[in-house]
């Protein structure tokens, strides 16, 4: 019988059921969404304490500071059985603090504490399990431990500069509980004070340098209960010989190699031989380094392979220590070849896949090993990386699933920040390519832009924004609803980060199918923001997307001119007021007739006078008015007319320098609207404008000035810029563009 | 097989009569026992649970009961795809009704949906989303905030 338990304490579940019961009879049967303000202090106690076991530390804090209920629910002793503090950094103030917390604690993890006192500090007197990885820890402290945690019964230490006969006497006399003892990768043990922990059923000494084999072997063997001994590296066959021959109770089972370890059928030893195989490889935890000897060793031995079994196994913390080793492994190049070759990035994934929270250390490694797999061969011919970023992409969609990812979602994080890199660098599309055609990136990426998580919607939006420049791509996001979770994302975008808000509006600006969609009204609304990189992003997109006649009726309907005016005669960055004059003359360019509205220069010499068809011929006007304010702001007549009588060099670059716009190297434009603009109506300040459109685009240093200028080239604009060096006003102009748009 | 046709009859606190398949109704560990007691031949009344809850609780058994042939990927993508469309205030009235009528993998989703909303969020924004009411004192605030120092010290 599993019937939970309610552990409501009386009181509350009084205030419990007169609330409830009373929003019910207001209520009635009124449809949820309309019911407001439910009481979330008021949920069953046990629920509130399932939710808390569902948040890491950080958040378990955050929610515990929100109100007495949770703080009370929160510090409940059943939360802090064990305490995983390996993230976290580990000093006596930590300690002190968690102390009332830890009455309870049976297991504790950590990475290099900052002080023995603080494992005392703890005052955790139920400890039963400590796994630590530490130099600083020497003989005192772990004589303090022995002193205040009796009933301790797995004590697992790497990488201890020395544990002298003291200590190991003080845990043989305190801690008579002591089954599992483990001081691995150490340098100096005192195998002859080991030889007292009579309790030790468990003993592993792997890697750990200096001992003396032949004492110890004799020694050990007289140990009572020792059932299981874990060395590594330089025993000699004699000393295991005498050993084995001498032993009461160890029954053939020693182990000096750790690939022994992993055939056992036994998991709990299987896992530790993983951890070890994770450790042995790493010499140096900061910065990852990898003994490549050691690697390759494991990498003969079939040590891969069984690696990847066992993270097939169905057992969490097998996996975990499992997916760990691989992980640590695939920083060696030939190793994670190897690891790729037999099929264990697709083991990696469902890993990653079936991984519930107690996993989550195992997703991280797993990850981590795909994300170095990436960057091992940015350029593989093997097909390589196609897998690893399906990989990675299934990794993403996997949030979608609402999977046990609990992780701080930091994970995400990096899978798409490294999708993201990937089309970042694709200058060449290679990679950009790669991601589009591989089965599920981008529907991993689409996903992903309804996380939780609002720095991987970002990324997801920023990745989508890159690849969106691609045809292939574009067609390929819309068909994977792209186009409606980046409208989604903007319309709910009002309250989110600057940098996320102005990625959507960059990737909203390549789907031309947002007008139909309702994606323009919340462009227009970033288009209003104040935040300079989000507006001019915004006019940016608004631009790439007044090229099509139905998007440019959705602008005028949602009262976009007005905003893109305001744009373009008051922004502070002059990007963003290029690129609403940009916008607007798309939308009111006569020849186009895009909304038959006759473009008409106000004071031009070559007015036309056309048809004046619709009534938005006024808003028309007036938004090319602010146009031509906006080149001409850029223009001082005076300079301009000298450097056109002198065709001084100097003075050519003085204008060049003061049409310049910086950021407008960045940008990117597709052919359509470059041979748009081109055959806009040439008259006066059209033809300007054309100009500085030209020389925008294609200014060297600009990191798409060549596919500019080849673009123009094949239009035809140097035919244009014939006819327009040969108009008397613009010459100078021309002639620094014939330049530019000649040079490839 | 007879068994599996029986149905249980549950009435909702608004009035609302609905009738399960026993497959399905015994996904709630609560109901199980009632007919293993036998004491579910009538109709179940369920005080706190409006007929929209039940409905969608009912839904969600029986995409499980549909489903339980299916791969684990797809469930889990199903279960994704029912909570992600169900809106807060609704979330708390399913957390509720699963927690009652104990139906755990139900109880499983919903909880995780609600850290899931959490992650990441400061108290103050926890408390926006939630409508929580502060009632701490500054000092209590302070005290707190210095005690769960330690879990915001991530190693660099």
């Amino acid at each position: 019988m599993n019937r939970r338990v309610r552990q409501k304490c009386r009181p509350r579940q009084e205030k419990d059921e007169t609330k409830i019961s009373s929003k019910t009879l207001e209520c009635g049967c009124l449809t949820s969404a309309t019911i407001s303000g439910v009481d979330w202090t008021t949920l069953p106690d046990d629920t509130v304490i399932q939710l808390f076991s569902c948040l890491n530390y950080r958040d378990r804090a955050s929610l515990a500071s929100t109100c007495r209920t949770f703080r009370l629910l929160g510090s409940s002793p059943c939360l802090w059985g064990l305490l995983d503090l390996r993230p976290h950094k580990f000093d006596t103030a930590a300690a002190v603090s968690l102390s009332p917390r830890c009455k309870n604690l049976q297991r504790l993890k950590f990475l290099a504490a900052g002080s023995a006192d603080a494992i005392v500090s703890l005052q955790a007197r139920a400890l039963r399990e400590i796994s630590d990885a530490c130099e600083r820890i020497g003989g005192d402290a772990i004589k303090a431990l022995a002193y205040c945690c009796p009933r301790l019964q797995r004590l697992w230490m790497s990488g201890v500069k020395e544990v002298n006969g003291d200590a190991i006497n003080a845990l043989a006399k305190h801690c008579r509980q002591l089954k599992d003892v483990g001081f691995v990768e150490s340098d100096n043990i005192d195998e002859v004070a080991l030889g007292n922990l009579n309790s030790v059923k468990f003993l592993s000494v792997a890697g750990t340098r200096n001992l003396k084999w032949g004492s110890a072997a004799q020694i050990w063997s007289r140990l009572p209960c020792l059932m299981c001994l874990v060395s590594r590296t330089d025993v000699n066959l004699s000393a295991v010989t005498g050993f084995l021959s001498s032993s009461q109770n160890l029954k053939g089972q020693l182990y000096y190699s750790v690939y022994y370890e992993l055939h056992r059928s036994q998991e709990e030893v299987q896992e530790r031989a993983a951890t070890a195989v994770a450790t042995f490889v790493v010499i140096d935890d900061e910065i990852a380094t990898v003994d490549c000897k050691r690697a390759e060793a494991i990498l003969w031995g079939d040590g891969i392979r069984l690696l990847l079994n066992l993270s097939r196994s169905c057992q969490e913390g097998l996996q975990s220590e499992a997916a760990k080793a691989i992980a640590n492994l695939s920083i060696d190049s030939k190793v994670a070849k190897v690891v790729a070759e037999s099929g264990g990035i697709n083991i990696l994934v469902n890993l990653a896949k079936s991984m519930n929270r107690l996993g989550a250390i195992a997703e991280a490694g797993g990850i981590k090993a795909l994300v170095d797999l990436i960057f091992k061969w940015p350029s593989s011919s093997e097909g390589l990386l196609e897998r690893v970023t399906g990989a990675l992409a299934n990794l993403g969609a996997d949030e979608k699933c609402s999977l046990e990812v609990v992780v701080a979602g930091g994970i995400h994080d990096l899978a798409t920040r490294a999708l993201a890199n990937l089309v970042a660098h694709g200058d060449s599309n290679r990679n950009n390519a790669s991601i589009g055609q591989e089965e599920g990136a981008l529907e991993a990426l689409v996903q992903l832009t309804c996380s939780q998580n609002e720095g991987v919607r970002q990324e997801a939006a920023g990745a989508l924004w890159n690849l969106s420049f691609d045809d292939k791509n574009r067609e390929a996001i819309a068909a994977a609803g792209g186009v409606e979770a980046l409208v989604a994302l903007a319309q709910s975008s009002s309250s989110v980060s600057r940098g996320l808000q102005e990625r959507v509006a960059g990737a909203l600006g390549g789907f031309i199918a947002i007008g139909r969609q309702g994606g323009i009204a919340p462009l227009i609304a970033l288009a209003r923001s104040d935040i300079e990189d989000v507006h001019e992003t915004a006019a940016g997109a608004l631009w790439n997307l007044a090229f099509y006649r139905e998007n440019a009726l959705h602008i005028v309907q949602d009262g976009g001119v007005k905003s893109l005016i305001h744009r373009c005669s008051s922004s502070i960055s002059k990007m963003a007021r290029f690129m609403a004059a940009l916008a607007l003359v798309y939308m009111f360019d006569g020849r186009k007739m895009l909304l038959k509205v006759t473009f008409e220069v106000p004071a031009g010499p070559s007015s036309s006078g056309s048809s004046k068809t619709l009534n938005m011929d006024g808003v028309g006007r007036m938004a090319l008015k602010h146009v031509e304010e906006f080149v001409s702001s850029f223009y001082d007549a005076q300079t301009f007319h000298t450097a056109a009588a002198s065709l001084v060099p100097t003075a050519l670059a003085q204008i060049a320098e003061a049409i310049r716009i910086q950021e407008a190297g960045h940008l990117r434009c597709r052919k359509a609207p470059i041979l748009c603009i081109l055959s806009i109506k040439n008259d006066y300040i059209c033809l300007i404008f054309i100009l500085q459109y030209i020389l925008q685009f294609t200014l060297p240093g600009g990191r798409h000035a060549l596919h500019h200028s080849s673009i123009l080239h094949s239009a035809g604009a140097l035919r244009v810029l014939r006819a327009a060096a040969a108009a008397s006003t613009a010459t100078i102009q021309a002639k620094i563009c014939k330049n530019r748009a000649s040079e490839p | 097989m007879a068994s599996t046709l029986k149905k249980i009859i549950l009435k909702s606190c608004d009035g609302k009569i609905l009738e399960v398949e026993e497959a399905v109704a015994v996904q709630s560990q609560m109901i199980k026992n009632m007919i293993e007691d036998d004491c579910a031949n009538e109709e179940i009344p369920l005080p706190d649970i409006t007929g929209e809850i039940l409905s969608m609780i009912i839904e969600y058994c029986k995409m499980h009961v549909d489903g339980e042939n299916n791969s684990n990927n797809e469930l889990i993508a199903r279960d994704a795809d029912f909570i992600t469309r169900v809106d807060l205030n609704t979330l708390y009235y399913l957390i509720v009704a699963a927690n009652f009528l104990n139906v755990k993998s139900l109880l499983d989703l919903t909880c995780q949906r609600v850290a899931d909303i959490i992650k990441g969020k400061s108290p103050e924004e926890i408390r926006l989303t939630f409508n929580i009411k502060n009632d701490f004192t500054p000092e209590e605030e302070e005290e707190i905030r210095k005690k769960n120092a330690w879990a915001f010290d991530y190693k660099d």
